[in-house]
């Protein structure tokens, strides 16, 4: 392909919405990981769509928290800056009810969600993800040690979900 | 072991509960205890994460953009991201486990 990797990446990803795990959204934050950063960009550019859900919500706020203790930074300047990217017009916040009866639907709905993620051979963590791609048509950006990119030839097969690592992404 | 528990209630709690339970659309007073039961047992475990206030800054807002700058002003290796990463994917993970 011709152009720069921000040019492809841009012209891939137009039109479709996507899903981006905890790591995606820490290291396109910090700054530390090139695409998670470049996806970062066009995310608070308004130039992609992302959906986020609760979970993955959560999860990234810990990692934020965590972040704060080491460095010690304000978590709650930390916590603030995210919400600004969040509340951005192209990001879809899947909340459903409010962001904390939300979570607390995810935990409540762990039976389902350790069954959905036995079927289909993967950790209970990466479920919440899924369930987002699945209900929005998303692809899901992952880095390559989750599970979820393990299974991803059967999720596709299966949910017809797309999930493609940063990595594929480089490609 | 299984515990039963008894409750009185009065005429105007009765009428209160009955409203309620058509409200949240469960079919037995026993139904909604449970619910509610389960709801404040998965507040206890996400208020163990730190995460009880998750949603009083959801509706801040401001220019994206300046807060993705402030994020990268912060300086950390990639390998202390990574570590961060997983330790707390770890643990928002006890969530859905225990």
């Amino acid at each position: 392909m011709l152009g720069s990797p921000e040019k492809r990446l841009k012209d891939f990803l137009k039109n479709r919405i996507l899903v981006f795990d905890a790591n995606i959204w820490i290291h396109g934050l910090l700054g530390t990981e090139s695409i998670s950063k470049l996806l970062l960009d066009l995310c608070v550019e308004g130039i992609i769509r992302v959906v986020v859900d609760s979970y993955c919500v959560a999860e990234v706020l810990r990692a934020l928290f965590r972040l704060a203790e080491k460095k010690r930074l304000d978590p709650n300047t930390l916590q603030r800056n995210f919400w600004r990217i969040l509340n951005a017009d192209n990001v879809i916040k899947d909340f459903g009810l409010s962001i904390s009866r939300s979570l607390i639907g995810y935990v409540i709905r762990k039976d389902e969600i350790r069954l959905i993620a036995r079927i289909l051979g993967l950790e209970s963590k990466d479920v919440p993800y899924l369930l987002t791609a699945f209900k929005h048509s998303a692809i899901i950006i992952t880095t390559d040690d989750r599970s979820l990119y393990a299974q991803k030839e059967l999720i596709k097969k299966k949910l017809n979900i797309e999930i493609m690592s940063t990595r594929d992404l480089q490609k | 072991m299984a515990r039963s528990i008894t409750i009185v209630l009065d005429d105007d709690t009765e009428k209160e509960l009955d409203r309620l339970m058509r409200e949240v659309g469960v079919g037995s007073v026993e139904g909604l205890v449970l619910r509610l039961l389960r709801e404040a047992l998965a507040l206890r475990k996400i208020s163990e994460l730190g995460l009880e206030n998750i949603g009083e800054f959801c509706r801040e807002k401001g220019d994206p953009l300046e807060a993705l700058r402030a994020f990268r002003e912060i300086l950390i290796s990639r390998e202390e991201v990574d570590s961060i990463v997983r330790e707390s994917r770890e643990e928002v993970e006890r969530l859905l486990k225990e």
